[in-house]
């Protein structure tokens, strides 16, 4: 995609300079409260409702789907919308009352660490080592892709973008740690919103209104005829068929994420009490109402305004370069850096958290006190913005690295899933069960992706792939946990939902 | 070996390619619905979700969080019936 949005104007360059700065000196500011590792990991377990919300929701918009889900909103319609409401609303929901308030009780730090205490020490640091690899490589792909992308919209060289992000972020992550993330994800959903509103509402304005656009969209073929349903047909050539959307999204990969990704889970483990906790991930999934309608609008109208377009990714910078005046383009171009930081940060920190505390404090160093932590925390973020760097450069050079980060994030997240579902609600479920449940549910995910092509009709099957390897993964660990002894019911004690009292109303803090 | 394993494999996918085809859309609609609306009741059964110090002025009813949580779902089922 050789398409720019063109020289910015002294204006937009203003804006985007004041919006970088702010965000760096702002964030700076806030490491001034930072005195211990609960401080730099957690924001001191004293982080409002409100901003947390906003950033677990800022921080599942990356920089790929800014762009990319108006560009599938361009080829495939309206059904890409699922991606945030069946496959988001429903899955928050049970966060909210199940999942968050456990995880808050037992005052853990990490994902991995409650894996740790409900079934061994050897889960647990194997699914830091997964997430803890994951996360450095998927770091170097967003410095990458974003720097792609803004060398794409206004052509600045590619490792000068990197390092322009990869500094700003690892400023105010390094001095700030998790509640300099979430208070400046908070003012960047903002800006992503009021920005992505205003692309969407010239876009609409020049189209002449939702009316209009569905007649011109389909009288332009019956290619178009699915552009306005939510719900296609399961043998649609897209990864968007209903039975992909229930069974791989709705039911595995979404409730993977909001359940079982640190990088989601931290935000809620800083709220001031467990109410906060469960309000901060219902109102992002009020927040995540709107995506749909900010990303994807932009992305249907732009089929009327421009149709043709050989790439469905090319219509968010062309809907900038041709609707956006100067000062406007400098407001959107400041959205579109909120959507790309506020993932980075987020990974940035949950990596530093994973390694100190799985890692670092699990093997090497575990009796110092806290204010070692939050220096290691800090000196993993310097090393990991550096590796990040790194990664982005051999992004550069290896263009399927991307999809293969992708594709190996799919692969364990089904049996993953599966593990904490059961850990959380069975009381049978044992170690070697989840073992077992994640060895053989990673297994056949591998299998099936390199069968992928010989065995699936749609070119894409990763939602029908996380399926079935969350389903083995289940019946493994049940079956493997029913054949083995059961775990000591005073090792698991308060970590199972049904064991756990019931809660009078009065003592929900 | 991919292709042995494949050949295997392709008889059960075909059985469940088949069986979702056989699915209406418009029961697929009902089923979306049918699932926001069961997480709904399941939500309204759980006990009260309140703060432990209420905020002046404000009823129960606005600091509930099964309620907010129960509009939401009825927002997104909203969606899904128009679209």
């Amino acid at each position: 995609m050789e398409l720019a949005v063109g020289k910015l104007a002294t204006i937009d360059v203003i804006i985007i300079t004041v919006y970088l700065v702010g965000i760096t000196v702002t964030g700076s500011l806030i490491g001034r409260f930072i005195k211990s590792d609960a401080d730099f990991f957690l924001g001191g377990r004293n982080l409002p409702w409100w901003a947390i919300g906003m950033s677990m929701v800022v921080s599942d918009i990356g920089a790929l789907e800014l762009v990319g889900v108006a560009g599938m909103a361009y080829t495939f319609g309206i059904a890409v919308s699922n991606f945030d409401w069946i496959g988001c609303i429903p899955a928050m929901v049970l966060a909210a009352f199940i999942f968050v308030p456990y995880y808050w009780r037992s005052k853990v730090f990490t994902v991995p660490e409650f894996l740790g205490l409900r079934y061994n020490q050897f889960v647990r640091s194997l699914v830091a080592l997964i997430w803890g690899i994951f996360f450095l490589f998927m770091l170097g792909i967003f410095f990458y892709t974003a720097a792609k992308t803004m060398h794409i919209l206004c052509g600045w060289p590619i490792m000068f973008s990197v390092i322009l992000i990869a500094t700003v972020v690892g400023i105010y992550t390094f001095f700030g740690g998790l509640a300099a993330v979430v208070y400046l994800d908070s003012i960047q959903c903002v800006i992503l919103f009021f920005g992505s509103f205003i692309i969407l509402s010239i876009a609409m304005l020049k189209v002449g209104g939702w009316g209009e656009l569905i007649s011109a969209v389909t009288a332009m073929g019956p290619e178009f005829e699915h552009h306005f349903q939510l719900i296609v047909p399961a043998d649609t050539a897209t990864p968007l068929g209903w039975a992909s959307v229930v069974f791989g999204l709705t039911f595995v990969l979404s409730p993977a994420y909001w359940l079982g990704n640190q990088a989601i889970v931290q935000r809620a483990l800083g709220a001031r009490s467990e109410y906060e906790a469960k309000k901060s991930v219902l109102w992002g999934a009020f927040l995540k109402l709107f995506i749909p309608i900010i990303l994807v609008g932009p992305g249907i109208a732009g089929v009327a305004l421009h149709p043709g377009l050989a790439k469905g990714d090319d219509i968010f910078p062309t809907l900038m370069h041709d609707l956006l005046p100067p000062g406007l383009t400098g407001i959107v171009f400041a959205a579109f850096l909120a959507a790309l930081i506020s993932s980075v940060d987020s990974y940035l920190n949950s990596a530093a958290t994973l390694w100190t505390k799985d890692i670092y404090q699990k093997y090497f160093v575990s009796d110092r006190n806290e204010r070692h932590y939050m220096i290691v925390g800090k000196v993993l973020t310097v090393i990991f913005v550096v590796i990040g760097i790194f990664l982005a450069r051999l992004t550069e050079n290896f263009s399927g690295i991307f999809t293969y980060m992708q594709t190996m994030l799919s692969i364990f997240q089904g049996p993953l899933l599966a593990i904490i579902v059961l850990g959380f609600l069975w009381r049978r479920a044992n170690a070697k069960g989840a073992i077992a449940g994640l060895a053989l549910g990673v297994t056949t995910s591998s299998t099936l992706f390199l069968i992928k092509d010989l065995l699936f009709t749609t070119p894409d099957p990763f939602l029908y792939i996380a399926w079935w390897a969350f389903l083995v993964g289940l019946t493994t660990t049940v079956i493997v946990s029913l054949f083995t002894e059961p775990e000591p019911p005073e090792k698991i004690e308060g970590l199972i939902y049904s064991a756990i009292p019931k809660i009078k109303e009065s003592q929900v803090q | 070996m991919k292709e042995w394993l494949a050949e295997f494999l392709k008889p059960f996918a075909d059985q469940m390619l088949s069986l979702v085809l056989s699915v209406p859309l418009p029961m697929v609609r009902w089923f979306f619905l049918g699932l926001l609306a069961i997480l709904a009741l399941w939500v309204i059964s759980l006990p009260a979700q309140q703060p432990e110090t209420k905020p002046e002025g404000l009823r129960a009813v606005f600091t509930d969080l099964r309620l907010f949580a129960v509009g939401l779902l009825l927002l997104q089922s909203i969606f899904y019936l128009i679209f």
